[in-house]
């Protein structure tokens, strides 16, 4: 088990009422699964994934991933573990306008106070393993929207993370590029990779093992997909 | 850091018209804080030059009474006052920081000076076989003073290239006689002062300050002086320092020598005529007015600092998805304050450089316009550019503060 989450709630006052928008969530995650999370939008699974990216803290429950009890960690503590637990993949890409598509994936690297030479190194492997060994010095605004896809993809596993966490990361992409997305979160997945990925698209969610759908706060499902 | 600061002058670089207006206000406020501190120090660098004169490094010792110098042309020879003979000069040349001593008379504004019909109002000095030494006289014409001038009391003079001018008006002046108070004294030699002193007058009030100096020297051997001035006029003491440094300590060594071994009064003293404390007098003066002004170019200093705070919150805005990803992947917070504390203190550091730059170029504009002294201090421009840095850490301070405390989640959202 390396994510397990229970009794999850998180309220936002909106004005005078509070919204809850997650409601006693519990979630298992063991090493090597690929799970999709499902629902429209307004359900709340955005929360949940900036919840499980360590992005913002619960109001209660309590949140495991690895050995470490999430929900008492500093803010110093949380930055740790995104930069070594955790690799996200957005929608949007999200890479440095200036930066080289080498730099743009040794960034994490930095962060994690890796020396140069092996930050490079790193990076370059990491292309190498999303087929991008070609576009080191390349910078985002000279590669196509599934390359930078790729990419981002390269700088979420590039620190070797515990869990890979992707935002509708075919939400932005044409369904070829998209199509070629999924076929490298496959090959991540078969070699060992865990993956969570939420998404509102079924043909997507389908990829996954399995999937849970979100609906109101509440997480159910879990059936196997296959 | 270094990381860090390459990242701040690509982003410097990136944003080029919009760095260098942001600098501006840094730019003006430095050129002038550099201007007016080279000018005060031109200044200050004139004012000792024109009293210490290039190099002369001669401090004068002389009998004072109540911190005015005595005038044995009016005044008559104190009592508990005895004579230097010539071995406690040898005694004085031997005290700590003394090169060379001599002892001299001398009249500032000679009276009962003649030639022909012309009358002389320079300054006359009776001076021992050290002076022209001392003072750093050369002989440009004829001969200086010989052994003999002094043992046998001959009366013979030196006259300076001004004196040689306004008494014997383009004539060779060798050989040619001045009467010195009813006495004849033969002219034997044109002379100058190797590195005299020739204050640079910008000014009237320069002028009245300097103008003792400016008409000519005639000098006689102090054998003779007796014969035309008074018998028993205590000597002044021209001393030569190792330094112009230590002018100030060779000039009070040999004061107080003096008033142990010759003065028994209380009324008179031996003092040094200090020029480096007169010239820091004059400097304190000139530096009070002009310090004012640095205080209103401080002002555009912090002008200049408000427009980078300005343009730092634009730029933390501007880049608020970047910031949001670079937390999201886990830089610490203090690394995005870091960041941004950087790109500031680069930003008004160029500006520094780029004002002391135009600073110096100011002050040399300014000095040949108006013709004010330059002097560049090299600690100063050293300073300006710290200075400016610290601007940058302070006014990006809070920039860098409200980057570091966004929020990953609305920062990513944001388009």
């Amino acid at each position: 088990m390396i994510l397990q989450m229970r009794d999850i709630c998180k309220d936002y006052p909106m004005g005078k009422t509070v919204t809850h928008v997650l409601k006693n969530v519990d979630l298992d995650v063991s090493e090597g699964d690929y799970l999709a999370i499902m629902g429209p939008s307004g359900s709340g699974k955005t929360t949940l994934m900036n919840l499980i990216g360590c992005l913002d803290v619960p109001t209660s429950g309590s949140y495991l991933l690895g050995e470490r009890e999430i929900t008492k960690c500093s803010g110093k503590e949380l930055a740790e573990v995104r930069n070594k637990e955790i690799g996200f993949v957005f929608q949007s890409f999200h890479l440095l306008p200036k930066l080289t598509a080498l730099d743009n994936v040794a960034l994490p690297l930095l962060y994690g106070g890796v020396k140069k030479a092996e930050r490079q190194e790193r990076a370059r492997a990491a292309l190498e393993t999303v087929g991008l060994a070609d576009r080191l010095d390349h910078r985002p605004d000279q590669l196509s929207g599934g390359q930078c896809q790729r990419v981002a993809i390269a700088r979420a596993i590039v620190g070797k993370p515990r869990l890979l966490l992707a935002d509708e990361p075919t939400g932005a992409l044409d369904s070829a590029s998209g199509a070629q997305v999924m076929e490298l979160f496959q090959q991540l997945h078969d070699s060992g990779s865990t993956i969570i990925m939420i998404t509102h698209d079924q043909g997507i969610a389908h990829h996954a093992d399995t999937i849970m759908t979100i609906k109101d706060g509440v997480l159910s499902g879990g059936g196997s997909d296959e | 850091m270094l990381e860090n600061i390459n990242l701040a002058f690509q982003g410097v670089w990136s944003h080029k018209l919009r760095s260098f207006l942001t600098m501006l206000g840094i730019i003006i406020g430095i050129a002038a804080i550099i201007t007016i501190v080279s000018t005060i120090k031109g200044t200050n660098e004139q004012i000792k030059q024109n009293l210490i004169g290039a190099g002369n490094n001669v401090v004068n010792v002389m009998l004072m009474q109540d911190n005015n110098e005595m005038d044995f042309s009016y005044t008559s020879v104190p009592d508990g006052v005895s004579m230097i003979t010539p071995e406690m000069r040898d005694e004085i040349d031997k005290l700590d920081k003394v090169q060379e001593s001599s002892l001299y008379h001398f009249r500032g504004w000679a009276d009962g000076v003649y030639v022909g019909n012309s009358s002389f109002n320079g300054s006359v000095y009776g001076g021992d076989s050290h002076f022209l030494s001392v003072e750093g006289y050369v002989v440009n014409y004829g001969r200086g003073f010989i052994d003999s001038d002094f043992q046998t009391c001959r009366k013979v003079a030196l006259i300076d290239a001004k004196t040689a001018q306004s008494l014997f008006q383009g004539l060779n002046p060798i050989g040619g006689t001045v009467e010195i108070k009813g006495e004849p004294f033969v002219v034997v030699g044109v002379v100058s002062q190797q590195s005299a002193s020739e204050p640079v007058i910008n000014s009237l009030s320069d002028y009245y300050m300097y103008s003792g100096n400016t008409s000519g020297t005639l000098i006689i051997p102090d054998a003779c002086w007796p014969i035309v001035y008074r018998y028993d006029e205590p000597a002044t003491v021209a001393v030569r320092a190792t330094s112009t440094n230590d002018m100030t300590e060779a000039g009070n060594n040999v004061a107080k020598y003096l008033n142990e071994n010759v003065i028994a009064t209380e009324k008179v003293k031996y003092q040094a005529k200090d020029l480096l404390q007169q010239a820091a007098d004059l400097q304190s003066l000139s530096e009070a007015t002009n310090k004012q002004l640095l205080w209103i170019a401080a002002i555009s200093l912090v002008v200049g600092g408000i427009g980078v705070m300005n343009i730092m919150l634009v730029s933390v805005t501007e880049r608020t998805r970047e910031i949001g990803l670079k937390i999201a992947i886990g830089a610490q917070q203090s690394r995005i304050l870091w960041q941004f504390l950087t790109e500031a203190a680069v930003l008004t550091s160029l500006g520094g450089i780029l004002g002391v730059a135009c600073g110096i170029g100011l002050a040399y504009m300014l000095s040949s316009v108006m013709g004010t002294p330059v002097a560049i201090s090299v600690g100063a421009c050293a300073v300006a550019v710290a200075f400016s840095m610290v601007i940058g850490v302070v006014f990006g301070l809070m920039p860098a503060v409200k980057a570091s405390k966004l929020n990953p989640i609305e920062a990513l959202r944001r388009e």
